[in-house]
């Protein structure tokens, strides 16, 4: 038995069921970061000492790593919204967002050599622990998203118009949600 | 179509279903049936901590034999202080997280929500069977660690740092096993939601969903939007436990004389505040769902629609906004100043404003009614008193000036009882009567079935009214020996084991429950299409296999 709406949208709704899926999925996860950030804001004022954070740690490489992090999104967005050009030109943008996705975990991981580095493991003090923490969490979300981007490319060939529709819009909100928390996690520790 | 079980060589098709199934009823009932597996888990395990509290220092009748005078949890039947405090986290934990949720959201929403909105199927149907799959490893999770090498989480199920992140026991187990839950009530959540949002039937509006389907549709964003704070919680904990961090330890903690060598720096309040932020809205999701079925069981037993529908509808969502903003009244002995403490004052007096409306609705909804006294609606009207006695009770513990004396008392286990079991634990029981037709296409014995209405009611009444003068009297929760090397609280020292041999009868009445369920599934009476005589779908609507 076949279930409605998983290809078109509902007339009244205007919504596919996995674009709705992805919508309430990103709010529990805004809530799941939320809470992450709001212990760092707790930890923050709570601390006597609050270390500068372009003073300890790998400044440059976090800013490239965001920068590609936002081409990535771009890009998926760009494909989502150019779907109805080529399925070459879709399959290279979604394809491209992957590619910018792995550049800013190759840089990610370079940073966070460095901050073992130079600054000092987790466990060293607050500060480091929730920087680790935080970054881990976009690290997943930059590999979620990139792999989703990638399967989404590779299969765009078999895909109905309507489901590669569907299928850009996810990733490309997922995209969007990525890079806002990549760019919390910059802003909360170098620019505040 | 009607349920696996009673089909010949139903065993195999039954478990086919519980495991591979992704017809939302198979989900549904694979649900229903762990989750009341482990409700008698849980009662088991309350039954040895009841057993220690009214008899402290005697070995367990029996169970001596069993465990040998080596036994690291009960050395010769003697149950140790800890292996109390592990019992008393696994209780919690059970009946919350793997019990009253599963069985309230997982069986009965994933059963009735597609029935009652016209929907074939739920939006979903295999992360309806992953969310399952979830569920049953974190049950493993968190139960593998009774076989641990220092047994299981030991912290209570609200597992408070600074004792959880320093315990050598289960709590890894316990973070783990939590994750997995969690997991499974996203998927479980997102799933209902995406289902009467997307699958209603065409041109059903909003304002025309059963009330039942309302209070799971609130529920399910209860548990889509407070559960991603306790994960991360839980990530923050397992990272003190496996990394060294310190985000819930102070610095220059001092432990057995030691000083902690950890950099310190964290906050055992932090964790308070993530971990209410949850399970405040967590006990909404204990309460709404049985709302919801004493707001279908009236009305099909009384002939006549809810009084106040669209004020219900609107109390729960209120309900469900509003419980995002009071979970610091679990906190009012921590010190957070007089301000802090007033604004969640306020908001907990605020929000058991939608609770009358709805506890009242129901009553009123029972007015002018050709009242019919069916099994079902015995629980039904029992839940009506009893969620009374429940929110009452919870009056004083809304303000600090009454809150401070009975924080941590056996008051509060009384309160929160009286809800959780006389309340839910009863919506369930009536839900059960009243459902069971419409899966197996027969009726409950009705005699037996009132019979376990009568004890059980009579039964845990008499377990929850003495914990509350128990409470009022000063005697704390937690206590191994029930209080025994206490001065305080002598007076009511006796009630405990008043209390232990009411558990103990509830739980031989609940064999004559499970009895009356195997008896009728084979030999009730054929209870027709539409037995109470019902106008919500999942009666109304025949639905090809
Ligand atoms: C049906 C029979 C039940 C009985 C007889 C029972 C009895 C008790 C008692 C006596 C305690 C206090 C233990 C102590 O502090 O030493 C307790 C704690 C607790 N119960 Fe139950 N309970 C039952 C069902 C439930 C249900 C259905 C739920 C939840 C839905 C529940 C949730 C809890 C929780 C969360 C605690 C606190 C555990 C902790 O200290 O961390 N119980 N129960
Ligand atoms: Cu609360």
């Amino acid at each position: 038995m076949s279930v409605p709406y998983a290809h078109t949208p509902r007339p009244d709704t205007g919504m596919t069921n996995a674009r709705l899926g992805m919508g309430l999925f990103l709010a529990a996860d805004a809530m799941f970061c939320g809470a992450l950030f709001s212990s760092y804001a707790f930890l923050r004022t709570a601390a006597g000492y609050w270390p500068v954070g372009r003073e300890v740690l790998p400044m440059r490489l976090n800013g490239l790593a965001l920068a590609a992090t936002a081409t990535a999104c771009a890009m998926a967005l760009y494909a989502w919204t150019g779907a109805r050009g080529t399925r070459l030109s879709t399959r290279v943008r979604a394809g491209s967002s992957a590619g910018w996705g792995a550049l800013s975990l190759l840089l990610t991981a370079g940073a966070l050599h460095q901050a073992l580095e130079n600054a000092g493991p987790p466990a060293a003090n607050t500060f480091l622990a929730i920087y680790y923490m935080l970054s881990a969490v976009v690290t997943v979300h930059v590999v979620t998203a990139s792999t989703l981007s990638a399967v989404t490319a590779l299969k765009s060939a078999r895909l109905g118009d309507n489901l590669l529709l569907s299928r850009l819009g996810s990733v490309g909100l997922l995209w969007a949600f990525t890079l806002f928390m990549a760019a919390t996690c910059f802003i909360s520790f170098y620019l505040l | 179509m009607r349920a696996e079980t009673q089909k010949p060589g139903g065993v195999r098709r039954f478990l086919r279903g519980y495991f591979l199934g992704t017809d939302h009823r198979a989900v549904g009932l694979a649900y229903f049936v762990t989750g009341f597996a482990m409700f008698f888990t849980g009662l088991g395990i309350m039954m040895l901590m009841r057993w220690q509290a009214a008899y402290p220092g005697n070995p367990f009748p029996l169970l001596g034999r069993l465990f040998g005078p080596d036994h690291p949890w009960m050395p010769g039947g003697m149950l140790l202080p800890n292996f109390y405090n592990q019992l008393g986290a696994m209780h919690g934990t059970t009946m919350v997280f793997l019990a009253v949720v599963p069985i309230l959201v997982g069986g009965f929403g994933n059963y009735l929500v597609p029935l009652m909105v016209g929907a074939p199927n739920l939006a979903f149907p295999r992360l309806g069977r992953l969310g399952f799959w979830c569920y049953l490893v974190g049950i493993g999770v968190i139960y593998a660690s009774f076989f641990s090498h220092g047994g299981p989480a030991n912290s209570g199920w609200t597992s408070y740092p600074p004792l959880s992140v320093l315990e050598d026991g289960g709590q890894i187990y316990w973070l783990v096993g939590i994750i997995f839950v969690y997991v499974s009530s996203l998927l479980l959540a997102i799933n209902l939601i995406v289902t009467v949002v997307q699958l209603r039937k065409p041109g059903m509006g909003f304002m025309e969903l059963p009330f039942f389907v309302w209070t799971q549709l609130v529920t399910a964003f209860l548990l889509l939007l407070a559960f991603p704070p306790l994960a991360a919680a839980g990530l923050l904990q397992l990272s003190d436990r496996l990394v060294g961090t310190s985000f819930f330890l102070p610095g220059g903690l001092v432990v057995a004389g030691q000083t902690l060598d950890v950099s310190g720096g964290g906050s055992a309040l932090l964790w308070q505040h993530l971990f209410w932020f949850l399970a405040h809205p967590e006990v909404y999701v204990l309460i709404l769902p049985a709302l919801g079925m004493v707001g279908t069981i009236i009305p099909a037993n009384t002939g006549r629609p809810l009084y106040g529908y669209r004020g219900m509808v609107l109390s729960a969502l209120f309900m469900g906004g509003m419980s995002f903003l009071v979970w610091a009244h679990h906190m009012f002995l921590t010190g957070m100043g007089a301000t802090m403490n007033r604004f969640f004052e306020t908001t907990t007096i605020i929000i058991s404003v939608p609770s009358v409306v709805i506890g009242g609705s129901l009553v009123l909804s029972l007015w002018g009614g050709a009242i019919r006294f069916t099994p079902p609606m015995l629980y039904a009207l029992a839940f009506l008193p009893m969620f009374g006695i429940g929110g009452l009770t919870g009056m004083p513990l809304a303000m600090p000036s009454t809150n401070i004396p009975l924080h941590d008392t056996m008051y509060v286990i009384g309160h929160f009882h009286y809800i959780v079991v006389l309340g839910t634990l009863f919506a369930v029981f009536g839900g059960m009567a009243h459902w069971f037709p419409r899966v197996s296409g027969r009726l409950l014995n009705g005699k037996l079935t009132v019979l376990h209405f009568g004890l059980s009611l009579l039964c845990l009444n008499a377990v929850f009214f003495p914990l509350l003068l128990q409470g009022l009297a000063g005697v704390s929760r937690r206590l191994y020996d029930g209080g025994a090397s206490y001065a305080i609280g002598r007076e009511v020292f006796f009630l405990n084991k008043a209390v232990t041999h009411s558990v103990i009868a509830f739980a031989v009445v609940q064999v004559l429950f499970l009895l009356n369920v195997l008896w009728s599934l084979r030999w009730g009476k054929p209870a027709g299409g539409n037995p109470w005589e019902a106008d919500t779908l999942e009666w109304t609507e025949d639905r090809a296999p």
